[in-house]
């Protein structure tokens, strides 16, 4: 009997080292929000491995993070053997911040692998998600039970999570649904729980890393989901069961034989062997609470539904602008709160800016949008030169003192010159002046007082202006005219202009002569030679001028003859004899000469 | 000769009416926008303005009013692109600059810094310098032509004519670089709420894309390709968009 009792450990050994699959190592928080001083459960999860090595503290500045516990499971789904070691940590928070947990290294089979980083969120003793130690099922904790007979454990059983019992209408309260599942079973879970009801609203689910939990000695796979609930109308509120559908490889009955076949080898069924798979819903407990209408005595008339715990900065940006220039002005609104309902702060004092509705842009710490930051920008336009901002009030509920609270920022100093006028009387005149209506709401920047037209009134460019290139067009035919009768001007008064209109006039009179009556003949022949002599004004140089031409003398001789009869012509009143035909040809002919 | 008188006789006073009723209904655009801007229903005054700009020939200050009702009723986009237009009619109209500012500020947008052409566009009135470029490049070459003429004062004459032609001649290419109407004559806003996705290429491949382009955003058109233009960005940067959901910052005729 004993070498096949050690035969059948040996395959038993050697099938469960050869079923283990690659290590992987989770690093999961029990809350990733908690408050200072608020124990939170941290689980490192060592998965296919029989053995591992993880430090007993980790170093996190403002976190006192301790060991706590050990655990190994195995687990045989069909013959598919999984084991994982769980290690838990006690996470004290000391001071209040953003922690990011580092991942951890942990040694297993001679190689170190690395857990994911966690990052915890610690406020100062504000309400928010429940804590691991204060909510979650421990060994030690008694507070919450699974709802099962004493020594024998449930497979599967939900739980929501309340970080308190009594709220505000508006008030925003954080929730986490939580659903156990044995250690021992296998199977799928659904994507998330529907949780719907009247008289509430709840932010989208936000899944937290797996874990796993001890819950009175047993090994429980923890699928957590965290939201926030709204209630919308007082009185007591019921948040009713949230399932969770799962398929669950849930232990069967074992075939007749193979129970004592096992007991035979000194110990039980193998858990998992022997499962049937079942469709089930895991629900959690109605919760009940007590919801009060927000007090009407004490509430700041600019109060804008802003109901937590928050905290107000502010800054401008630039500090110095130009005429006109905008400035922004930046409030952040940071801590815990229905964020997504709040109003914007007020400014104060703003009577000589000119404001617009601000930006918003929330940034939110969790999955959640319970705790965060609201960035608001406000575009301010000084309108007479300013020295400082308007000032900024925010009032908010608080929960926790059943108060309102008001948030005050002073003014910071700026320099904002007010926009001036940079040109002409038409665009002073449009320059928009904001007004307050009656209720001292800003109405609006006032239209322009007149509609004259400031600057074109054509979108097209006025060189290409259909009457501007008329105009040019015109101006262009008169300057081209101008230029031609220049040119005729200077083509004229040229050297060669003169000579060919002294030769054209000298052809002129030629010809004139040929038919010219005889009693005018000597006359216009004297007159053609001082023409041609250039002494039209000064006769009686004509004889000297003659002398010096370069001439034969025959015809020297008849034009010195044609200049005395003139002159005789002249002193005794045309009473000189007419001039012979011959005498005609002769002075002609000698004309001639002295023109070629 | 009597019938032509008769034609005359009923026709001219028809046309008359025409023309003052046509003057009047147009006024009325405008008159019935402001009275509604003026009892704060800028929505109701937005069709008044439209109609109005579209009958008449635009005005920086129609433009500008029309941008205010916009930006009231939360139309920052469109409103971006009246301030802009008022802008382009008037680049000193320092009111819609300022508008414009702020409307970019909404829209998370940085307006273009200062540029030379600002600078000159907003201290030159662009229409007087056409006309004064143009008067002066004419007296020049009148001048000009005069000095050819005067024999005795054409030593100063001349040189002075030529100077004054430059001057016309730079004023008309100066006006040419800087008129926003021919710089900007290319540029289209985005409007679509979605903006606009400037990629690599003329598909919608989402390796290719380079940025995304707010809404208020302006890009200027270098070609077109069927439904996607070429376009530069403000920086320089270039790539290809979708012309859908971008309108011509300066209207089409």
């Amino acid at each position: 009997m004993i070498p096949i009792r050690t035969a059948l450990a040996l395959l038993f050994a050697f099938a469960l080292a050869a079923s283990l699959r690659a290590q992987e190592a989770t690093l999961g928080l029990g809350s990733p929000t908690t408050s200072r001083g608020q124990q939170v459960e941290m689980v490192l999860t060592v998965r296919d491995a029989r053995s591992a090595d993880v430090p007993e503290t980790l170093n996190v500045p403002g976190l006192r993070i301790q060991l706590f516990g050990r655990s190994t499971r195995f687990e045989m789904n069909n013959f598919q053997i999984t084991s994982s070691l769980t290690f838990t940590y006690t996470v004290i928070p000391e001071r209040t911040g953003e922690f990011d947990i580092p991942p951890v290294g942990v040694r297993v089979d001679g190689k170190t692998i690395q857990t994911n980083p966690v990052r915890l969120s610690v406020v100062d003793s504000a309400p928010g998600m429940p804590s691991a130690q204060s909510a979650m099922p421990t060994t030690t904790d008694p507070g919450i039970t699974p709802p099962m007979p004493q020594g024998q454990a449930v497979p599967f059983f939900g739980e929501l999570v309340l970080s308190k019992k009594k709220a505000w209408v508006g008030e925003p309260i954080p929730v986490e649904l939580r659903y156990y599942f044995l250690g021992t079973i296998g199977g799928e879970v659904g994507d998330r729980p529907n949780l719907t009801g009247e008289g509430f609203t709840t932010q989208k689910l936000n899944n937290v890393p797996k874990r796993e939990q001890i819950v009175n000695g047993d090994n429980y796979v923890v699928f957590a989901f965290q939201t926030s609930i709204t209630p919308a109308k007082s009185g007591m509120l019921e948040i009713p069961p949230a399932a969770l559908e799962a398929r669950l490889q849930l232990p069967g009955s074992v075939p007749p034989g193979f129970d004592d076949f096992f007991r035979n080898f000194g110990g039980m069924v193998p858990p998992g062997m022997f499962t049937n798979a079942r469709q089930v819903a895991v629900e959690t407990r109605p919760v009940q609470i007590e919801v009060s209408p927000l007090p009407k005595q004490g509430r700041p008339e600019n109060f804008t539904g802003a109901i937590g715990k928050f905290k107000m900065e502010a800054s401008v940006n630039p500090k110095k602008t130009g005429p006109g220039d905008p400035v922004s002005l930046r409030v952040v609104v940071s801590g815990q709160g229905n964020f997504d309902a709040m109003g914007a702060p007020v400014l104060t004092g703003d009577e000589n800016w000119r404001t617009y509705p601000p930006s918003e842009k929330f940034q939110p710490a969790d999955g959640i949008n319970f705790s965060g930051e609201k960035v608001y920008e406000f575009m301010l336009v000084a309108r007479t030169d300013q020295t400082q901002t308007p000032g900024v009030s925010f009032s908010y509920f608080d929960p926790d003192t059943g108060k309102y609270e008001t948030l005050k920022q002073d003014p910071i100093a700026v320099e904002a010159r007010a926009g001036e006028p940079k040109q002409s009387a038409e665009a002073s005149n449009a320059e928009p002046a904001a007004t307050k209506s009656e209720g001292g709401a800003e109405t609006k920047p006032s239209a322009p007082a007149s509609l004259k037209p400031a600057g074109s009134s054509s979108w097209t460019l006025p060189i290409l202006n259909p009457a501007f290139l008329m105009a040019n067009a015109a101006l262009g035919l008169v300057w081209l005219l101008a230029l031609i009768i220049v040119a005729f001007l200077l083509i004229s008064r040229s050297e060669g202009g003169v000579r060919r209109k002294k030769a054209r006039k000298t052809k002129a009179l030629l010809a004139a002569l040929q038919d010219c009556p005889d009693k005018e003949f000597f006359s216009r022949a004297a007159e053609c030679l001082r023409f041609q002599l250039h002494v039209e004004d000064h006769p009686l140089e004509a004889d000297a001028e003659l002398d010096g031409l370069d001439l034969e003398d025959d015809s020297k001789e008849v034009l010195q003859d044609l200049l005395a009869r003139d002159a005789e012509c002249k002193y005794s009143f045309g009473a000189i004899a007419a001039p012979e035909r011959e005498t005609r040809s002769k002075i002609l002919e000698a004309l001639k000469k002295i023109s070629s | 000769m009597m019938m032509r008188d008769r034609i005359l006789r009923f026709f001219m006073p028809l046309c008359a009416a025409l023309a003052v009723s046509g003057g009047f209904a147009r006024a009325d655009f405008l008159a019935d926008a402001r009275d509604r801007v003026a009892h704060g229903e800028h929505n109701s005054a937005i069709p008044y303005f439209e109609k109005y700009l579209q009958a008449e020939p635009p005005s920086a200050a129609a433009y500008f009013e029309f941008g205010q009702a916009l930006a009231k009723v939360g139309k920052e986009a469109e409103a971006a692109l009246a301030f802009h237009r008022a802008l382009i009619l008037d680049p000193r109209f320092a009111p819609a600059e300022t508008a414009l500012r702020e409307a970019n500020a909404q829209l998370g947008l940085t307006s273009p810094s200062r540029n030379w052409r600002n600078a000159v566009t907003s201290r030159v009135p662009l229409d007087a310098l056409a006309t004064g470029g143009a008067a002066a490049f004419w007296l020049g070459g009148f001048l000009f032509l005069a000095a050819l003429i005067a024999v005795k004062s054409r030593r100063t004459l001349l040189p002075f004519s030529l100077v004054v032609i430059v001057c016309g001649a730079s004023a008309l290419v100066l006006l040419w670089l800087v008129d926003p109407r021919e710089t900007d004559s290319s540029d289209a806003m985005v409007l679509s709420n979605a903006g606009a996705v400037l990629y690599k290429t003329p598909s919608e491949d989402p390796s290719q894309k380079i940025t995304t382009l707010g809404q208020g955003s302006v890009v200027k058109i270098l070609s077109k390709r069927g439904r996607w233009g070429h376009g530069e960005l403000p920086g320089g940067q270039r790539g290809w968009f979708l012309l859908e959901g971008t309108t011509p910052v300066i209207p089409a005729a």
